[in-house]
């Protein structure tokens, strides 16, 4: 396994890429650790979705910089994020993230919410349904995992929070660490472009700090396929000007809802935002 | 770590993944070639936390057909929406994998 370091600096000769999310994908080990490529060459990204396209954005927050990439391959979107703490300004010890996503089929009456894993799946869809907000959102977890946090994991003793390998690093301010993040969703093949309806689904991620609750700051991203033999896979979100200062009502419903869950005792970490 | 005890460790997909990856790292070739075929039974499995464990170990213990798998798990058009956290996990694995081999 690649040491932190060198896969810091696999990550810099790259930097220069002018296609970031071709990079990611056929350099995965560094799919967790983009760096400051946002920051690096912030662009204003066009308000109408694009496809075959890699938006970019970055902005300072409380303790440091927040900065993302998003970009697609086939019918499968790639969504890299990166908090980089200032240092002496920023003292969370253990910085990550709370993603949230709504995901839908369908227009107007004929509208519904559909799920990770087996569509149709009436007991996976019973699990999901447990957090969901009465306006379709959810916190972006892993089923069965309990944790709301989107790239960490507990480690064997069950006692802090670790980087979990591929999907995220957990940040610390004062060790000057990045918190990242990688998420690569794609819909179910058989429920796009087969006569069910546009599928749509929109994610608002934010840094937060475990321990304090303190939100640093987010971003709202999506993607989408019109229901019609060829159609592209299109990104929404994800540039500069898609940056969210302060929690939407959305997440903190959707958060809530991980609560209300969390409360009834199966283990499940709850978090609460400050 | 007795091989035998290891082996039974690296599979209980109720234990902690670091547990198992740690009992895994002990075992013979031919054991971990063993785990490997049953860790591939978990994927994609119910797309759940089970599947996500075992992809991490995997990347640890897996060789370069485990590298195949996954690949193939991740090129054919899904009938599954896969987790984007398994989707990463897998392609970070197949990559570990490489480097390794």
């Amino acid at each position: 396994m690649l040491i932190a370091e060198e896969r810091k600096a696999l990550v810099r000769r790259r930097l220069d890429d002018s296609n970031f999310y071709q990079f990611e994908l056929s350099d995965p080990i560094n799919l967790v650790d983009p760096l400051g490529l946002a920051a690096d060459n912030p662009t204003t990204q066009p308000a109408t979705p694009v496809s075959v396209n890699t938006r970019k954005g970055s902005h300072a927050v409380p303790g440091g910089t927040l900065s993302w990439a998003l970009g697609e391959k086939g019918d499968t979107a790639g969504f890299v994020m990166n908090f980089t703490p200032d240092k002496g300004k920023c003292a969370c010890t253990d910085i990550t993230f709370v993603q949230v996503v709504k995901s839908t089929q369908g227009t107007g009456n004929n509208q519904v919410t559909t799920f990770p894993g087996k569509p149709g799946d009436k007991d996976n869809e019973d699990y999901y349904k447990q957090f969901l907000t009465k306006d379709g959102w959810m916190v972006d977890h892993l089923k069965q995992s309990g944790i709301p946090f989107y790239g960490v994991k507990r480690d064997h003793d069950n006692t802090k929070w670790i980087d979990l390998p591929g999907v995220g690093t957990l940040g610390n301010g004062p060790a000057g660490v990045d918190a990242t993040m990688s998420d690569l969703p794609g819909f179910a093949s058989t429920q796009v472009r087969a006569g069910k309806g546009d599928a749509n689904a929109t994610w608002e991620v934010f840094a937060i700090c475990i321990s304090t609750g303190k939100v640093l700051g987010g971003v709202t991203w999506g993607t989408s396929v019109e229901d019609k033999a060829g159609s592209p896979f299109l990104l929404h979100g994800g540039g500069d000007a898609d940056f969210l200062a302060d929690p939407t009502q959305e997440w903190k419903d959707a958060v809530a809802q991980w609560n209300t869950v969390a409360n009834q005792g199966h283990g499940y970490f709850p978090f609460n935002p400050k | 770590m007795q091989t035998v005890d290891a082996y039974i460790t690296a599979r209980d997909s109720k234990l902690n993944v670091d547990t198992r990856i740690e009992a895994a790292l002990t075992l013979s070739s031919e054991r971990k070639k063993l785990l490997q075929q049953e860790l591939f039974r978990q994927i994609p499995g119910d797309l759940d936390i089970t599947t996500l464990d075992a992809v991490e170990i995997l990347a640890r213990i897996g060789n370069s057909d485990a590298a195949k798998g996954l690949e193939e798990f991740l090129n054919n058009p899904s009938p599954y929406e896969v987790p984007g956290q398994i989707r990463a996990a897998a392609t970070a694995a197949v990559a570990e994998i490489r480097e390794r081999a």
